[in-house]
């Protein structure tokens, strides 16, 4: 940076042997747009230009013969700073240059490299010093949002806990930013409370001091002290000096520990204030606008990652219950089976002994039983002979589901060949006309898609009119879907009944006309929804009836086997 | 096809089964049917095991020559007895009829692999079950040539 500073003191020297010219050095230094100033030994100010007036926003009247502390009310620190500085140059005459962090009196924080050289007077003593600054806020700010954000990105991007990503960004924040310690409050929406969460500071014990009674602090959000009033208001809150803010209620405890400048930014997720950090500064500091604009971002950030994490802790939690469910549901299926095989051979066997013992009643000893006797031991045996198709056909409902085959792609044109041959006998007994469309194939568990056709064809058959049988089975494929219809010129039935025929053991006609327990329909609704299909039926009294369901043609999420 | 009964040796049928009235109804449907037949009831597995080797009040026990097994049985389940006759290199050329209270029971225990000769299905319908006892007691018996025994 050397050659950038012009060597004033030379050109001085040079213009001392020039008297004429001192006017125009004059003149030159008060137009140079750098500010520069002058002091003497005493370090009293004896001389600044008009960029230095511009700079510091302070007439050269209201510095002329004062000091570095005259400048710096707000700032000992600054203050002591160049007059330690100063002392150095008196002591080792020639230049030096710093870089410095300035609180101006307005509040704008400067970041600046000061160039400073003594300059001796006639009598080849040291007389002086001068100075120049240059203004690095703008590169500076830049290097420090850039490291800013891309610590708070690399800790938001870790998989570390969320307590140590905010740890990680305050440090990283602090020590970036000279603040001496910093702590996230979060706000507990059920008990309208602030806790203090998670703090960093330096390496000091009365910092920690400090934090660990905040930590023990909760406050209401209220409209006084810091915090309460950034989850009040939803923006950052700056204290200058603590110590003279009264409503602070750990004004005390803080300046004990040494504290004295404090700025607390909102953690906001949209407009939802979840909490916020504060920072401590060991000197009083003006507002700095620049940190309070850059720092909305990153306590958006924050809110932002806290909003993740919360929905990935949610999903997780979700996903959990999801595996207990499941896990409850196979559990439940195994019983299902279990009941299902008890069901089979328990139930059943009383029913065999009843039904058994009875026929043999009849078989042995019916010459000496009346009519009445006989027709009630009928109904004996119809009535366990109804109740074993029942059990059999519930097992057959429930084993839709328990012994079911994933799903491949299959012929369509087979599930129904293999539906017709079960069927045989009662197609040539009604004479049926069958026909169907070409066959597809389809994403199916062909023998359930074989039992669809057989129970609606079979049903089809069932209830026949007059005529024979015409049942056609049509097939209407899209890329994705085969819709499946099965259509006859039977008894047809009032669609005000559609719902009830697909529920299980529900009839619209008496068991002496047709006879069944009115479970088909109910196992085919049953493996249609298992294939992920639906089912309905269209028809009139009288004029047949024609069932659709459809089927998928490749894989697609939501059907599951 | 079918032989005078009166003039073979009866044939001797061992019947594990843990209901008196599957027993007495069995009983029945065999006194209806054509063959001679000694009819022998073991109660639970374990009886069956010592019907079958001849041990305690057995010792004296034909060896039968057609073996009707249910498989919910008191103390030693059928499966393990059925495995038992079949690990057996005596026994095991004796044939065994499954009876199945169902017809879901029958598909839940051939997914099993037990080597049975032969599932039957009890039927709640008597005549049915009449009709069943005596087929198995004509396909056992006289149609399908069994291994002599030893």
């Amino acid at each position: 940076m050397s050659e950038a500073s012009p060597d004033i003191a030379s050109v001085l020297a040079v213009l001392e042997t020039r008297r004429d010219d001192l006017r125009i050095a004059q003149e030159l230094i008060e137009v140079l747009p750098i500010p520069v100033f002058f002091k003497g030994r005493d370090g009293k100010y004896q001389g600044v230009n008009r960029a230095w007036e511009a700079f510091f926003g302070v007439k050269r009247r209201d510095i002329l013969g004062g000091n570095v502390t005259d400048l710096y009310p707000n700032e000992p620190g600054v203050a002591a700073k160049h007059t330690e500085m100063d002392a150095r140059l008196w002591a080792a005459p020639g230049d030096q240059s710093y870089e410095i962090r300035l609180a101006l009196a307005d509040g704008r924080v400067r970041h600046t490299i000061y160039y400073k050289a003594t300059y001796a007077g006639p009598d080849g003593e040291v007389a002086g010093l001068i100075g120049t600054i240059i203004d690095i806020t703008e590169r500076k700010q830049a290097e420090q949002r850039e490291a800013i954000e891309h610590a708070v990105a690399r800790h938001l991007g870790s998989d570390e806990s969320l307590a140590d990503a905010i740890r990680g960004i305050m440090q990283v924040m602090c020590e970036r930013l000279d603040w001496a310690c910093a702590a996230r409050w979060s706000l507990d929406e059920a008990q309208n409370r602030l806790h203090c969460v998670e703090t960093w500071s330096e390496d000091d014990e009365r910092l920690r001091a400090f934090l660990e009674l905040s930590r023990r602090e909760t406050f209401v959000p209220g409209t006084t002290g810091m915090i309460r009033r950034v989850l009040t208001t939803g923006e950052s809150v700056w204290i200058a000096d603590i110590a003279e803010k009264k409503d602070f209620l750990r004004g005390p405890k803080a300046t004990a520990a040494g504290l004295r400048g404090a700025f607390a930014l909102p953690v906001r997720m949209g407009e939802k204030v979840l909490g916020a950090i504060e920072f401590f500064s060991h000197e009083p500091r003006h507002p700095d606008k620049w940190l309070l604009t850059t720092t909305v971002s990153i306590g958006n950030l924050i809110g932002q990652l806290m909003a993740r994490r919360q929905a990935e802790a949610a999903m997780r939690e979700a996903f959990q219950e999801l595996e207990h469910k499941t896990r409850e549901l196979t559990r439940s299926n195994e019983e299902l089976q279990q009941f299902a095989y008890v069901a089979s051979h328990d139930l059943q066997e009383p029913l065999r002994m009843i039904s058994s013992y009875t026929q043999l009643l009849g078989r042995r000893y019916g010459d000496r039983l009346d009519g009445d006797a006989k027709e009630f031991m009928a109904y004996i045996v119809d009535g366990a002979a109804r109740m074993k198709q029942l059990i059999e056909d519930l097992l057959a409902y429930s084993r839709v589901g328990t012994r079911a085959k994933e799903f491949q792609e299959v012929d369509s044109g087979a599930s129904l060949a293999r539906a017709l041959s079960n069927l045989r006998a009662s197609q040539e007994a009604s004479g049926a006309v069958i026909t169907h469309d070409p066959m597809p194939h389809v994403l199916a568990d062909g023998a359930q898609l074989a039992q669809i056709f057989q129970n609606l064809i079979g049903n089809a058959i069932k209830f026949r009119g007059a005529e024979p049988p015409r049942i056609h089975v049509g097939a209407q494929t899209t890329d994705t879907v085969c819709v499946f219809t099965v259509k006859d010129n039977g008894i047809g039935l009032d669609t005000q009944y559609a719902e009830r025929i697909f529920m299980m053991f529900q009839r619209l006609h008496n068991k002496t006309e047709y006879p069944g327990t009115g479970i088909g329909l109910a196992i085919v609704k049953k493996i249609v929804e298992r294939h992920g299909g639906r089912i309905w039926v269209e028809s009139e009294p009288g004029k047949g009836a024609q069932f659709g369901f459809t089927i998928a043609r490749e894989h697609a999420t939501g059907a599951t086997p | 096809m079918i032989q005078n009964a009166q003039e073979s040796p009866p044939v001797e049928i061992l019947l594990v089964e843990d209901n008196p009235g599957d027993h007495r109804l069995t009983k029945e449907a065999l006194h209806e049917g054509k063959v001679y037949n000694n009819l022998h009831w073991a109660q639970d597995g374990v009886e069956a095991i010592e019907f079958l080797k001849r041990r305690g009040k057995y010792k004296d026990a034909p060896r039968p020559d057609i073996i009707l097994l249910d498989l919910n049985l008191p103390k030693k389940d059928g499966r393990q007895v059925l495995s038992e006759i079949k690990q057996d290199d005596d026994l095991r050329y004796i044939p065994v009829v499954i009876l199945t209270t169902s017809k879901a029971e029958e598909d839940v225990l051939k997914s099993y692999h037990l080597h049975a000769n032969c599932y039957v299905t009890k039927p709640v319908d008597l005549e049915k079950f009449i009709t069943v006892v005596q087929s198995i007691d004509r396909f056992w018996l006289t149609v399908v040539t069994l291994p002599n025994a030893k």
